[in-house]
């Protein structure tokens, strides 16, 4: 290596660890107002690495040398954009249904359980009143309902997700046959010495196409390309192409199979890698917190409900049938056990007038019950989590549609920053992100918090 | 639920008697905060705006000047929220009964969704560059202590208006 | 340099921009509502559901507010009647223990002393909607029945129990006195004093000491009027600072939420002249080819 390249990799090796800062800074930024969202703290990794012909990672290059990989590197560039906005737009899009349970109206979470506690302060003015204790019972069965709409929305949703997995794997294997085609037939006009232009040109084509779906390392091999996954699955090696499968799992869960191997975990990008997390982790996850409310709120009622008495002088007996053990398809299978407004048990004596255990349950609207907030607390911060990961998801699609712009702008035309300037200039580039990253920290933070500034 | 078609009747009055002497104490006060807040909010969203096709077109000089201007602009800002001291009712022009509310809270939003998108480029931008640093480091590349950091817009620059800066 | 020969992404991508606009202000306007899904500002809808919340229980308190209020208005009425019935129990007495009149005379004044113990009963088991008021919450019986064989001429089939209502948020009042407070308290109960009265007026003798033993049970059922006045007043108060809390939260919820619908009239206007514009823009490109004026 030159000296000038010596001292630049002295120096370099420090970016490698800014590398996890400005990354935890940007998270930082996404998730400035997320209860319970503890600010990350920059860990050292590794960044993903580019093979490109005729280099492979690790034997340097230097700075008169970077001329050579400039197109093939923007190639590169292209279709690992490519396959993040395929991933940010499954997500977006799977989101933006998503959140469509949680906006504001009459039959929301929300306001249903504002309703129920509303009906008991109600009988608590006049306990033995029987149309008030219909009231109650009535205000229960709509609280029930809407859990178990959103959470029939969501389970659908994931069905609906499966489906479009099984599709895009489909779609994958065509690809992939269609590639390894074009090898052969690539192969086959530069063994004789003939231009593959064309062939070459619809080949990229194609791995476009194929990037968009799924995470693709174009690998040259021999005279050929392989394509794999980033964790090395492969794909296409030279005229052969492999074929990936769908098996569904106990739960109906389509898992993706290649060689007989379980990989549905290492599918992170793509669409199919963005299909996969809103399948598998973000709706679920929402499913997860929504479990949690409906079975914190029907246990807590169902625990004042029975230390007190009905209109008949009797114990009280469970409000809400008792959700499952595990909190998990609580919101899904929420139902009320009581039809006879007099068993609601609104007497903390026995007496029909008394009005102490409604007095009690209606209590719980303002206690800590889920996690130490209360049911409307609780419900605000998942309508937060869903409405937040979803702009975040736009945000993403947003950033890479534009980033793809200017990258096939240079591809198209010779205008943009090119390789070699940014080497030289990597320093200053990595301190003015970095700065910019701060800055725009502190300006995410400052309008989260006017936002959250209540009257006096 | 009701929706106000602003007739800018307060905001609407202030303008149409300039000249006359405004009515003082706290509603006067946040009148102008809310005024001066929406104007920064505005600028701010244009500095973004500006920034991310700096970003996207790796002009350096103009992203590192726009980073700077949003660092003014923020302060500015806070120090506009802070008069009467931060979180009292009057000074958060959020939550007072001002005609321009509703252009603070729009300018306010967009401002968020500048910040996350310019967060998002940022991030694929680095990733890059990390790239960039592996090729040409090759073996070499290890991990040790971080580069000591350039603290942007430095007190002497910005002191008597720094050139460029907007 | 070469001037980049496939526009029509860049304009396709500015259309479908200018066509999202449109559509999220046609859902503005329809719904008269900013925030009209979470992710436009998560932190908002977050704080809207919050507000919604508040709002609702405002709302509610003031309803119970209004209710006790309707209750505690009809016991302290009654309560004016048990006075004005005891005044006159009172005169009946002092006319009774003049020392001129027969026996013949004071029986009928003892038979109208018997009317108003069957009156002080009724106006003891003042009903509403529904339940005894002065029953404690033994409220589906009537507390009170005359009982000859019982010293103080009635029976208590009520309790000693009251309740409270939550009328604000960690702020509640008790709703009720029982009967066993009110009218059959120890040393000053009602319904004693004019059994006294009664047998004294029919026996022609200690009827001073009768009288006196009503004045004492006057003076305390007015004393315990003060407990339906202080809550009263504190439900006024607090259905005053209901009343403003219900105003700011009505602000809040359009500030943070709220649409101004011209300015969003005039954004879908002009977002559907640039999509004009740009559709024009794109029917002129595809005429021509661009490498024609590529040197």
């Amino acid at each position: 290596m030159s000296s000038l390249n010596a001292s630049l990799a002295t120096a370099l090796s420090g970016l490698t660890a800014e590398q996890g800062a400005l990354q935890a800074t940007t998270n930082n930024v996404a998730n400035a107002n997320t209860p319970g969202y503890s600010r990350e703290v920059p860990v050292f990794v590794a960044s993903a690495p580019i093979i490109v012909d005729p280099l492979t990672l690790g034997s340097g290059v230097t700075l008169q040398s970077i001329e050579s990989v400039r197109d093939p590197i923007l190639e590169s560039r292209i279709q690992q954009e490519t396959q993040t906005q395929g991933q940010w737009t499954a997500l977006a899009s799977a989101l933006s249904q998503t959140q469509v349970n949680f906006t504001s109206g009459s039959g929301d979470i929300g306001s249903a359980i504002s309703n129920f506690f509303n009906s008991i302060n109600q009988l608590s003015t006049s306990p033995a009143d029987l149309s008030l204790r219909q009231g109650v019972v009535t205000a229960a069965d709509n609280l029930a309902t809407s859990f178990n709409v959103a959470a029939n929305n969501l389970a659908e949703q994931r069905t609906s997700l499966n489906g479009s997995v099984e599709q895009s794997v489909e779609q994958i294997n065509q690809l992939t046959q269609q590639i390894a085609k074009l090898n052969g037939q690539i192969s086959n006009l530069q063994n004789v010495g003939e231009d593959a232009g064309t062939f070459l040109d619809q080949r990229t084509q194609l791995i476009d196409q194929l990037s968009s779906l799924v995470d693709v390392s174009v690998i040259p091999t021999d005279n050929t390309i392989s394509l794999t996954t980033a964790n090395g699955t492969a794909l296409v090696a030279g005229q052969q192409s492999f074929q990936l499968s769908t098996q569904p799992d106990a739960s109906g869960v389509q898992h993706i199979f290649a060689q007989g191997n379980d990989i549905t975990d290492t599918m992170v990008s793509g669409q199919l890698g963005g299909l996969i997390q809103a399948r598998d982790q973000e709706i679920p996850g929402i499913q997860a917190q929504l479990d949690t409310l409906a079975a914190g709120l029907a246990n807590a009622v169902n625990q004042v409900q029975t230390g007190g008495y009905d209109l008949n002088g009797n114990p009280g007996t469970n409000l809400f049938n008792a959700p499952p053990a595990s909190g998990t398809g609580a919101a899904a299978s929420l139902s009320v056990a009581i039809t006879d407004p007099s068993l609601i048990a609104a007497s903390s004596d026995g007496t029909p007038g008394s009005n102490g255990n409604a007095e009690a349950m209606f209590a719980l609207s303002t206690q800590g019950l889920i996690q130490g907030q209360s049911p409307t607390d609780y419900y605000s911060g998942v309508v937060f989590n869903v409405g937040n990961a979803s702009a975040n998801a736009n945000a993403e699609q947003s950033a890479s549609a534009q980033v793809l712009q200017q990258l096939n702008d240079q591809r198209s035309s010779v205008s943009g920053v090119s390789l070699d300037q940014e080497a030289a200039n990597m320093m200053r580039y990595q301190q003015a992100y970095s700065a910019s990253a701060q800055v725009i920290t502190t300006i995410n933070e400052m309008m989260q918090t006017v936002i959250n500034m209540k009257t006096s | 639920m009701s929706h106000q078609l602003f007739s800018n009747a307060k905001f609407g009055t202030a303008e149409a008697e300039s000249g006359k002497q405004p009515p003082a104490g706290p509603e006067k006060k946040a009148d102008d905060i809310a005024e001066s807040s929406l104007n920064l909010l505005r600028q701010l969203e244009a500095s973004l705006q500006a920034s991310q096709r700096a970003l996207l077109s790796g002009d350096l000089e103009a992203l590192q000047e726009k980073t700077c201007e949003q660092l003014r602009l923020q302060g500015a800002l806070q120090a506009c929220w802070s008069q009467n001291g931060a979180g009292a009712r009057e000074s958060n022009p959020m939550l007072a009964e001002f005609a321009i509310a509703s252009d603070l809270r729009a300018a306010q939003m967009r401002v968020l969704d500048l910040g996350r998108v310019q967060a998002a480029i940022l991030s694929r931008a680095n990733r890059w560059l990390t790239t960039v640093s592996n090729l040409l480091a090759g073996a070499a590349a290890g991990y040790s202590s971080p580069v000591k950091r350039w603290t942007p817009c430095s007190p002497r620059r910005s002191v008597g208006g720094s050139k460029g800066v907007a | 340099m070469r001037v980049n020969p496939n526009p029509l992404p860049d304009l396709i991508s500015a259309i479908q921009q200018t066509q999202q606009q449109i559509n999220t202000d046609l859902q503005q306007i329809s719904s008269g509502q900013s925030v009209s899904v979470p992710s436009d500002d998560p932190a908002a809808a977050a704080m809207l559901v919050r507000n919604a919340g508040q709002t609702a229980a405002a709302d509610q308190y003031l309803r119970s507010v209004d209710s006790v209020q309707g209750e505690m208005q009809n016991a302290d009425s009654t309560l004016n009647s048990v006075v004005t019935t005891l005044q006159r129990a009172i005169s009946l007495g002092v006319e009774g223990a003049n020392g001129t009149l027969n026996d013949s005379d004071r029986a009928s004044i003892a038979a109208e002393v018997q009317g108003i113990q069957t009156q002080l009963v009724s106006l003891a088991n003042l009903s509403y909607q529904g339940s005894y008021v002065f029953a404690g919450t033994a409220t589906q019986t009537a507390p009170y029945v005359l009982d000859s064989s019982s010293p103080s001429g009635v029976n208590y089939l009520g309790n000693s129990s009251s309740n409270t209502i939550t009328v604000g948020d960690h702020f509640s009042l008790q709703t009720n006195l029982p009967g066993s407070q009110l009218f059959s308290s120890a040393g000053s109960d009602v319904f004693q004093a004019v059994q006294d009265l009664i047998t004294s007026l029919q026996a022609g003798t200690n009827i001073d000491s009768a009288v006196t033993e009503i004045s004492s049970a006057y003076q305390h059922i007015n004393a315990q009027r003060v407990f339906y006045g202080n809550a009263m007043n504190q439900l006024n108060s607090q259905q005053s600072f209901l009343n403003t809390e219900t105003t700011q939260l009505a602000q809040q919820q359009d500030t943070i939420g709220g649409a101004d619908l011209t300015k969003v009239i005039s954004n879908l206007e002009s977002a559907q002249t640039s999509r004009q514009a740009t559709l024009e823009a794109m029917a002129q490109t595809q005429q021509t080819n661009l490498f024609n004026y590529i040197k």
